[in-house]
């Protein structure tokens, strides 16, 4: 997308921030970022409200309601790429052969 | 230019000095009250941006022009700049301020929103009353020269979880130019939010003093405490743990 962008407007990069973020969080050399910040704060906060809403109240805007939208298809997308390990249930990236936390061998490699 | 730490409080409706030393010449640049109109101008002048750069993210925040136009619009005497014939440069043409050089209106633009959350040593001590941010400044009058000032107290009451959203809503907002994956992020001005959530949660301060006493009546500090303190103790009150 090019010109002027109002992050909170663009569901489909806020999206593949979050995805990425998500990645992020299993790997301990976090790979170079590839969008621009405001993606990535913009996903900081729709995840802080995430978990907010969880627990109160809030209201939201037009935008955080896309927003969290937007959260929920990544983290789909992230599940369906890194499932869970049936034994300790850490997800771990489809092709892994052992699990990252409790070194349970995986099947999906081998198929 | 030396200045001095001290416990005393701060003059909050003084008018401020700057004193600045330049190739061992003495300046004073006098200024008429900075009003919450006068700082709110300045907030909104700041650009706040950050660029990736060789893979790296680089910010940036540009304040210089805003600085400038601050002291230009609060300026109201400088002494210390003599013409040729030994006049002070104020009574040798009306266009005075624009001749005082650039650098010493940015280096007295810096000098007049300096403060900072004073971090003591020590392990962190809490209020069971309320949130208690400390703060310290540089402030200059004509009658006590630049001093530091320390042990700027302000205490609030709780944030809500929606004035957290608030604050945490202003902090993503941002434009990106030039493309979603190499463009410059921009990021919104938050101050205003911050200055709200400062008068409504705000119980009690300590350090200032107006007309020489210190001030407990909460609606002479939402309309006396300068802006830029506003601004610097809220942004604290949400700031993450280092």
């Amino acid at each position: 997308m090019q010109g002027v962008i109002q992050v909170a407007k663009d569901r489909d990069g806020v999206q593949a921030a979050a995805l990425e973020m998500m990645v992020e969080s299993l790997s301990k050399t976090p790979p170079k970022r590839k969008l621009s910040d405001g993606y990535y704060k913009m996903a900081e906060y729709l995840f802080w409200l995430e978990g907010t809403k969880e627990i109160t109240q809030v209201a939201f805007t037009a935008d955080e309601v896309n927003g969290l939208s937007a959260l929920a298809q990544a983290r789909q997308e992230f599940r369906a790429t890194h499932p869970g390990c049936p034994r300790c249930g850490a997800a771990n990236h489809f092709a892994s052969f052992s699990c990252r936390k409790c070194r349970h061998e995986l099947q999906g490699k081998k198929k | 230019m030396e200045t001095t730490q001290v416990n005393a409080a701060l003059p909050l409706d003084a008018p401020r000095m700057v004193e600045l030393k330049d190739r061992n010449q003495d300046f004073r640049l006098f200024f008429r009250p900075i009003t919450a109109a006068d700082w709110k101008k300045f907030f909104e002048s700041v650009v706040v941006e950050s660029e990736t750069i060789n893979g790296n993210s680089v910010q940036s925040v540009e304040w210089n022009a805003g600085l400038v136009e601050l002291v230009m619009a609060t300026l109201n005497k400088a002494t210390g700049y003599k013409t040729r014939d030994g006049r002070e440069l104020q009574e040798a043409t009306e266009d005075w301020r624009n001749k005082i050089p650039i650098g010493h209106r940015l280096q007295a633009g810096n000098i007049l929103q300096r403060v900072e959350q004073q971090k003591d040593e020590g392990p962190l001590v809490f209020d069971p009353e309320a949130e208690t941010v400390t703060l310290k400044a540089m402030w200059g009058t004509e009658a006590d020269g630049m001093r530091e000032y320390s042990g700027l107290v302000h205490r609030f009451k709780p944030a809500t979880i929606e004035q957290q959203k608030r604050v945490f809503r202003a902090r993503s907002q941002s434009i990106v130019v030039g493309g979603s994956r190499t463009g410059k992020t921009i990021y919104a001005n938050r101050r205003d939010v911050l200055l709200g959530i400062y008068d409504e949660n705000i119980v009690g301060v300590d350090g200032y003093s107006v007309r020489g006493d210190n001030f407990t009546d909460l609606d002479q500090v939402r309309l006396q405490m300068d802006a830029s303190h506003k601004v610097m103790a809220a942004e604290a009150l949400f700031a993450l743990p280092e």
